[in-house]
């Protein structure tokens, strides 16, 4: 099933989920992460946080070591950590589709992110039930110009970045 | 699998680059982020690259490039490569997945097209595993080192890789010089983008 197209009313729900989730928990940074790498929302501390590398990097770990837990036959994977010495990564699983990702610093222990991330993983997974059962919108593009996507990417004068 | 939010007007595509060790993928990524103009810094996100110790693409390389605004919504395209060693095909399999667009780097030497033919049976193999037909999937093939002297003539390399009852686009490329790596790029994501007109 293919992830669902979300609305408004899906967003403002996941910036609630996510803002009381990070004042309970006092978690720094969390985020709702598809699968396959995007970055859907996110609430807390960013500044200093590339979140779109953080969400490529903390789902394709996630899927591989969900993959590497089925070669040992395990088939209930539904989180991963990372501690670390000042902010430790929390990632879980809500669906098929969606991850929910913490960043916290370690005065705060897993298993209390765990506990207060419990009920924030079912009300979003509830949530991303009533998106689906919107069913597919069109995306409503047809009076573009199919003439603007013959070159979207232009090469320009060459930058080095370090 | 597209991302489409109509919330923050956003479509996220995911385009990987796939092909045998040694093909150019990196090189394509590298070139791209090098390269590409955009209207601001913002467009353009980190390259990423989870390497060996020898430069060798351990996992992926990635990084996120925004296109113009389509009818107010933003385009979010997300570059990844997997790794070409035939070792890592279990990374390969989890690059894949929710991949909306393909790139095939083809090596045009001789002496690789064992290697490029593996390799596209390979990735068949991982999209099915990943319940995905590539006959569904928007894909191009790019047939690089166009400037080494044992590469094949392109209508070789069309009837080894690109004989199927759907012909793909194909460029010719020398990726290390940035020759035809924005065709290949623009080809992808127009094929793309239409896809979504056509919904």
């Amino acid at each position: 099933m293919a992830f669902p197209q979300l609305i408004e009313e899906d967003m403002a729900f996941f910036e609630a989920s996510l803002r009381d989730l990070v004042k309970k928990s006092e978690a720094i940074l969390s985020m709702l992460v598809e699968k396959a790498g995007y970055l859907i929302h996110q609430y807390g501390s960013t500044e200093s946080v590339d979140t779109v590398t953080l969400a490529t990097l903390g789902s394709n770990a996630f899927n591989a070591t969900h993959f590497m837990a089925q070669l040992v036959n395990e088939h209930n994977f539904t989180s991963m950590y990372q501690q670390g010495e000042t902010y430790s990564t929390l990632i879980l699983n809500i669906d098929e589709h969606l991850l929910l990702v913490l960043v916290f610093g370690t005065q705060q222990t897993v298993g209390s992110m765990k506990y207060y991330a419990a009920p924030t993983v079912k009300q979003i997974a509830e949530q991303l039930k009533i998106a689906s059962a919107r069913g597919e919108m069109s995306l409503d593009l047809c009076d573009m110009n199919p003439e603007d996507v013959q070159a979207l990417f232009q090469r320009g004068p060459a930058t080095t970045h370090h | 699998m597209a991302i489409i939010n109509r919330a923050t007007k956003e479509l996220q595509l995911k385009i990987v680059y796939y092909g045998p060790a040694k093909s150019g993928k990196t090189t394509n990524l590298e070139q791209v982020h090098a390269n590409v103009q955009v209207p601001d810094a913002s467009a353009k996100g980190k390259m990423t690259s989870l390497a060996t110790s020898s430069d060798r693409t351990l996992f992926f390389d990635f990084f996120p490039l925004e296109a113009t605004t389509i009818k107010g919504f933003k385009t979010k395209f997300s570059l990844f490569t997997v790794p070409g060693q035939v070792i890592y095909n279990a990374t390969r399999q989890i690059v894949l997945r929710g991949v909306d667009g393909i790139v095939f780097v083809a090596d045009s030497q001789y002496d690789k097209m064992a290697e490029n033919i593996e390799t596209f049976g390979h990735m068949i193999d991982n999209l099915k595993s990943l319940n995905l037909n590539l006959e569904d999937i928007p894909y191009v093939i790019q047939y690089n080192k166009r400037d080494t002297p044992e590469a094949a003539p392109v209508e070789y390399l069309e009837y080894v890789l690109n004989n199927r009852d759907i012909h793909a686009p194909c460029f010719e490329a020398v990726a290390s010089k940035t020759e035809g790596v924005f065709e290949t790029l623009n080809m992808i994501t127009k094929m793309l983008i239409h896809k979504y007109l056509n919904k």
